[in-house]
């Protein structure tokens, strides 16, 4: 490490000639003078011309810095140099609109983010490197021993590069392998991704191996390591491994796969993505993404939708008045459910008188839909056409009443009162109003019974 | 060069800074880049200095503390090109060399850069339009020249005091057409006989030795290479019609015999069953270690490698002399030379470190260190005795005053030579008759062809 901070320090020595500082602070003052035209000038024009001249500002005025010094017989190979490095970034920034014709925001953002500019950056080091020093000098720098092997600068930055490489863009790769793999053995989606995962986790570990041979650590080495782990697992980091483990566990069985829906909490939640630590799901009630540790679902119990199929049977609750035909009401909650898009026909619709209620006869209807996730719509679209089928015969869902009345205290005082009224003993009760109407008030008093009410209220189903 | 010493490529180690020692930090890199008070701030004559030492206030300590980095590239030959060893064992040699030159210029810190001298043309074409070119360069004369043709470096003027050191004749190797010198030799090393002992105990003095000793089941590889191979000129007596002709001059009939001889010995060479010619030097120091050859020529600078392969079995001698004269090797100059993009304050740094360069201690502490090189300062003597490797290498730089008259004639860029080794291979390979070749090597060299 001195030896690289040493070789750090030397490369400040190039400040030491004129030639050197006045190209650099040349750069620097255009980029300041970038900066200000862009905020004080570019502000004011259409939003076309400022996404077209934003990225061209600093190289233009880079160009014209370096054109300067050539006129007046100065050096400029620098800021030649700083300046193609400056129109590539650019270049990446106007590629943008090109591609996200051509890819999802999601992958062109992936593309951008973890490929494209760290490539670009990494590529702008080393170049630079270059330019004050020489390369292979700078990669025979050592660091340090690692298992008696001699780490030197290059060897780590090749490792640690290969690294990314394989984990950032193995995803490509591993895609179209299990792609092509569910075109010849005819899987699922479901296996498919759970495919590419598996094909993914097997390129990086490969990757990892290459790296770790690369370096020239011997395979003893590695056991040691390994053996190493396996002990500082039992402690430190078991919860990580655990969960590591426990998704590749599940990615073989099947069970949990990418586009599998289960229930969480009572929810229907779609797996998006079995990552190394948890399980990313997406909850459609409100768009939300859900992590689980992996190893949940490795120990506790889950609901599934999606073992063996996809179909899922859901149901829907109503009540109907006494005075209606139970096989009259049965049939019409078939056929009705039966027409709502989204019912499968077969297996087909079945209403069941489930009991008698207080105020109702309770009927249940049991249909299936083909996606899980749609539960929810359908069962509002049941529920509506339930409504107006029963509006159209002309049957009543009943539904309990409450009335309030307030009381005077003591009940004496009451008019017409002539019962006892038990005495809680407990502080003061408040004083008997006057008799008049009844009135709704937060105090609550005995309900009355049961009564009809001139409409259909709202049936209430699952979910 | 095998000096002891030192473990880092870069030499003076500052202390890493701590994270609250941030403002001290900060200072020290500004003290070592030189930031502010002494960017170009001494314009003065480069030629204003004295031997070994930054004069005046330029030197680093009397400048407030502040550090003169100087960047050297170094030369490294084809073959040392991927070898981590010999690039960390001229670093310890050169660390050596600094840290006395150090003790009178403390301010002043170097960084090494490693190029395959083949290399350094595209390297200094890159950085020195950037202003990141080196300050100095220590590479063969045959590069410097090429450097200094090219446009590369710069021409330096030194003092006579500081001249008068090193031979004229050396000195004129490094000079342009128009008188400018170009480096400043530092070390020259010597073309050498290279035999493995076990097999060959007592190794040949003359060429008629060395064709016996072939015909005794050793095995002899030579190089076609015609700046490797023109020791067996002087050996034959060739180089005096070689200098006549090169200097376009007519040429007696005994000079013009010499060549001819020369070449019947390099095709009866070249007929016998264990002389091997091969294409460059490389080849023959792979195949002596390989223990496929047992007696090649080479230079000083493979010692160590040779040593580091055969071990107690390498014997070092110098090259057989003839008949008529001894052999003619020519030998490379190591030399210093300088860049265009240094500051003025580098300048004279570099300069003053190349005077130090010079100087007898140094040069004498360089010999001895590494018995690889010898001293260009001609009023260093060495002292040989219990080195057999310093004998033969003081031998063969008294050889090689035979070619000091065909070095000043043909530069390293000269079509000619490309032209002779044309001759010379197609003679080796019976392409060609010894007369026919000696007629054509003639021609070459007075520019008829």
């Amino acid at each position: 490490m001195t030896q690289l901070f040493d070789e750090l320090l030397g490369w400040l020595g190039y400040l030491q000639r004129s030639a050197v500082v006045v190209q650099l602070l040349g750069v620097i003052a255009m980029a300041v003078l970038a900066s200000v035209v862009e905020r004080r000038w570019l502000g004011a024009l259409q939003p076309r011309w400022q996404r077209l001249l934003k990225p061209m500002l600093t190289p233009l005025l880079m160009g014209l810095w370096a054109v300067g010094l050539d006129l007046v017989g100065q050096l400029n190979g620098l800021v030649v140099f700083l300046l193609w490095w400056r129109i590539g970034w650019s270049a990446i920034g106007l590629l943008h609109p090109l591609l996200s014709n051509l890819l999802e925001p999601v992958t062109l953002y992936d593309l951008e983010t973890r490929l494209l500019r760290p490539a670009f950056l990494v590529a702008a080091g080393i170049a630079t490197i270059n330019q004050l020093d020489n390369l292979g000098d700078v990669a025979s720098i050592s660091l340090g021993q690692l298992f008696r092997v001699e780490v030197t600068l290059g060897n780590l930055a090749v490792a640690l590069g290969v690294t990314y490489l394989v984990v950032v863009a193995s995803s490509l790769p591993a895609a179209l392998a299990a792609w092509s793999l569910k075109r010849l053995l005819g899987t699922s989606e479901s296996s498919r991704k759970a495919m590419e995962l598996i094909l993914r986790y097997t390129v990086v570990g490969l990757g990892v191996l290459a790296v770790g041979i690369h370096l020239g650590i011997n395979p003893t080495a590695m056991i040691a390591v390994a053996g190493g782990l396996s002990v500082g697992l039992g402690f430190g980091i078991k919860e990580i491994f655990s969960n590591f483990i426990s998704g590749i566990w599940l990615l073989f069985e099947g069970s949990v796969r990418p586009g599998e829906v289960l229930i969480i909490n009572d929810d229907a939640c779609e797996v998006r993505r079995l990552g190394l630590r948890a399980t990313v799901l997406w909850r459609d009630r409100d768009n939300a993404e859900v992590l689980i540790p992996n190893q949940m679902f490795f120990t506790d119990e889950a609901t599934t939708y999606t073992g063996t199929d996809r179909l899922r049977r859901s149901e829907v609750k109503v009540g109907a008045a006494y005075h209606h035909d139970p096989a009259i009401v049965m049939s019409l909650l078939q056929q009705t459910a039966a027409s709502v898009p989204g019912v499968l026909p077969e297996p087909a619709p079945k209403a069941l008188l489930m009991s008698y209620g207080d105020s109702a006869i309770n009927y249940s209807v049991r249909f299936w839909i083909a996606h899980p996730m749609d539960n929810v719509g359908i069962c509002s679209a049941v529920h509506t056409a339930i409504w107006r089928a029963f509006k159209t015969e002309d049957i009543e869902i009943p539904f309990p009443q409450q009335v309030q009345y307030p009381m005077a205290w003591p009940p004496e005082a009451q008019q017409g009162f002539n019962g006892a009224v038990p005495h809680s003993g407990r502080g003061a009760l408040p004083p008997p109003t006057p008799a008049g109407p009844p009135i709704p008030a937060p105090a609550t008093g005995p309900a009355t019974g049961p009564a009809p009410a001139p409409g259909p209220a709202p049936p209430t189903g699952l979910d | 060069m095998n000096w002891p010493n030192c473990s880092t490529r870069r030499t003076e180690v500052p202390r890493r800074p701590g994270r609250r020692a941030w403002p001290a930090s900060l200072g020290l890199v500004l003290a070592l880049s030189g930031c502010g008070s002494n960017v170009d701030s001494h314009l003065s004559d480069s030629s204003d200095h004295v031997s070994g030492s930054v004069s005046g206030s330029e030197s680093g300590n009397e400048n407030g503390g502040l550090s003169t980095i100087l960047y050297m590239y170094v030369g490294l030959r084809e073959d040392q090109r991927n070898r981590a060893d010999d690039q960390r064992a001229i670093s310890l040699a050169f660390h050596r060399i600094e840290q006395d030159f150090r003790r009178i210029n403390p301010g002043v810190r170097f960084v090494l850069q490693f190029y395959p001298e083949r290399d350094l043309e595209n390297e200094l074409s890159r950085r020195n339009g950037s202003g990141l070119g080196p300050d100095l360069l220590l590479v063969s004369n045959s590069t410097a020249l090429r450097l200094a043709l090219g446009g590369l470096t710069r021409a330096v003027v030194l003092p006579p005091d500081v001249l008068k050191q090193v031979s004229p004749t050396t000195l004129r190797r490094m000079k342009l057409a128009n008188g400018q010198l170009t480096a400043l030799p530092v070390m020259q090393q010597a073309q050498l006989a290279c035999f493995n002992a076990a097999k060959l105990r007592r190794p040949p003095t003359t060429m008629q030795e060395l064709l016996k000793v072939s015909s005794a089941n050793i095995r002899v590889g030579l190089s076609i290479d015609s700046t490797g191979l023109y020791w067996t000129a002087g050996s034959l007596g060739a180089t005096e019609g070689m200098v006549q002709a090169a200097a376009k001059r007519p040429l007696s009939p005994e000079q013009r015999a010499g060549i001819v001889r020369w070449a019947t010995w390099l095709q009866n060479a070249a007929n016998q069953q264990r002389i091997t010619f091969f294409s460059n030097q490389q080849q023959l120091l792979e195949e002596l270690i390989a223990g496929r050859l047992d007696w090649i020529t080479c230079r000083s600078m493979d010692l160590q490698r040779l040593r580091r392969s055969l071990g107690p079995h390498l014997g070092v001698s110098a090259l057989p002399d003839g008949p008529r004269d001894e052999a003619s090797p020519i030998n490379q100059l190591l030399v210093i030379a300088f860049g265009q993009n240094s500051s003025p304050q580098q300048r004279r740094a570099a300069e003053a470190f190349a005077h130090f360069s010079l100087n007898p201690l140094v040069q004498r502490n360089i010999t001895l260190g590494s018995q690889e090189v010898l001293p260009v300062n001609r009023f260093v003597d060495v002292p040989q005795e219990g080195s057999q490797q310093l004998k033969a290498m003081l031998h063969s730089q008294a050889q090689s005053r035979q070619a000091e008259q065909i070095t000043l004639l043909i530069h390293l860029k000269d079509p000619r030579i490309a032209a002779v080794q044309t001759k010379l291979t197609e003679l080796v390979f019976g392409e060609s008759t010894p007369i026919k070749t000696a007629n054509g090597v003639i021609e070459v060299l007075e520019g008829k062809r």
